[in-house]
């Protein structure tokens, strides 16, 4: 898919959408499609690699029977606001309309009250765990294991 | 050893502030279960009041109030106490040879305006509260959104030698994603993003299932969503149908 010196850097391969309707982001944004836990469905999910923590919204978060899991009590800020959660485990896996997926195993940020309609892929807990390149002109989201 | 084989990058520190505030002569280390080891006069009982995390560039000593301060680093090396710091080991590699390992040393504040004040050892302080500071630091950490620090101390704890199951538990959950290539299959979902724009804000509030260029099911919540699609099949090149919720 993508190599670099000769080596194997990327082996999955996504469209990424630039923007969401309704609630539009003054600047375009990276939004790349997921699947998570036993949620077969797949949804967008924001790349943002300022972000604390990966996020999942709370109906999300329910349907695949995150709800109960206690994880480790944490904080977040979102738009200056502050979110009492926690940090949890869930299987997040990049869909890939070429090559091959990929699943990590990452920590979330969950919490009840939190807005809906955001999900995040932040770096800590994800986007650490593996290798990407993005080409803005040909919206296209390159991924694939970390060596 | 000494400092300058440990990597800047790779290093942590702490403040803290401990009751009682313990008298510190040079470099002591800090133990898991029981507070401060100092060299030469054993172990500090001491009880965390408070703590944070220091940048490299050191900006945060300006707290007067931290009693003492803690260097956390990576580093080659063997199991021991060397020039008053303690390395822990934190893994073995298949081939024998040691992983690097994580080096403490702690240190006063020079910063701390209150007088030393010689430690008590009876009555000995409750140490409840901080039954194992690494775990406790580890968790304000994650509380703190400082997940790469709180990874270290919980190493930390865990190389005790007693690993509980809190330990465990919390390493588990922030620990390094482990990553590996999907059998999931999907295709390009550019019509379904193309459907999204042109027609989401007929939709707002709503989750919506779009397969293709068409709407298969929409829903005021995600569960009855699933259940109007549970079990639906035959859809367009086989693919499940594409969910999505307009603010």
């Amino acid at each position: 898919m993508l190599t670099l010196r000769g080596e194997p850097f990327a082996g999955g391969k996504s469209r990424f959408s630039d923007e969401l309707p309704v609630n539009p982001e003054v600047t375009a944004k990276v939004y790349v499609r997921i699947q998570a836990g036993t949620l077969l469905e797949p949804f967008l999910a924001q790349l943002d690699t300022g972000a604390a923590y990966s996020v999942l919204e709370p109906e999300i978060v329910e349907a695949i029977g995150a709800s109960s899991d206690p994880g480790s009590p944490a904080r977040l800020s979102v738009k200056g606001l502050e979110f009492d959660g926690r940090l949890i485990k869930i299987p997040i896996t990049l869909l890939a309309d070429e090559g091959v997926a990929l699943s990590v195993d990452a920590t979330v940020f969950v919490a009840a009250n939190l807005p809906p309609g955001k999900n995040f892929l932040g770096y800590t807990g994800f986007l650490e765990a593996i290798r990407f390149a993005v080409d803005p002109q040909k919206n296209n989201f390159y991924f694939g294991p970390s060596s | 050893m000494t400092s300058k084989d440990v990597g800047r990058q790779d290093e942590q520190r702490f403040w803290m502030t401990m009751a009682p505030p313990p008298a510190l002569s040079g470099l002591g280390s800090l133990t898991g279960n029981q507070g401060i080891a100092l060299p030469g006069i054993g172990v500090a009982p001491a009880r965390i009041l408070q703590l944070g995390a220091i940048d490299l560039s050191g900006r945060a000593l300006s707290t007067p109030r931290a009693d003492v301060l803690i260097s956390i680093s990576e580093t080659a090396g063997r199991f021991g106490s060397q020039n008053g710091s303690t390395v822990v080991p934190r893994t073995q590699s298949a081939g024998g040879q040691m992983a690097p390992q994580l080096q403490i040393a702690v240190a006063r504040n020079p910063l701390n305006a209150q007088p030393e004040v010689q430690v008590d050892p009876a009555p000995p302080p409750d140490l409840s509260a901080s039954a194992a500071p690494y775990l406790s630091l580890a968790k304000a950490m994650v509380e703190e959104r400082n997940l790469l620090t709180a990874r270290v101390l919980v190493r930390l704890a865990l190389a005790e030698g007693h690993p509980d199951p809190e330990s465990i538990r919390l390493s588990r959950i922030i620990g390094l994603p482990s990553v590996v290539i999907s059998r999931a299959v999907d295709a390009d979902r550019s019509s379904e993003y193309q459907w999204l724009s042109q027609f989401g804000r007929q939709h707002k509030g709503q989750w919506v299932a779009v397969v293709e260029s068409e709407l298969v099911a929409e829903a005021a919540t995600l569960k009855g969503l699933l259940t109007l699609i549970k079990g639906s099949t035959g859809f367009a090149g086989s693919r499940r149908p594409f969910i999505h919720h307009f603010e």
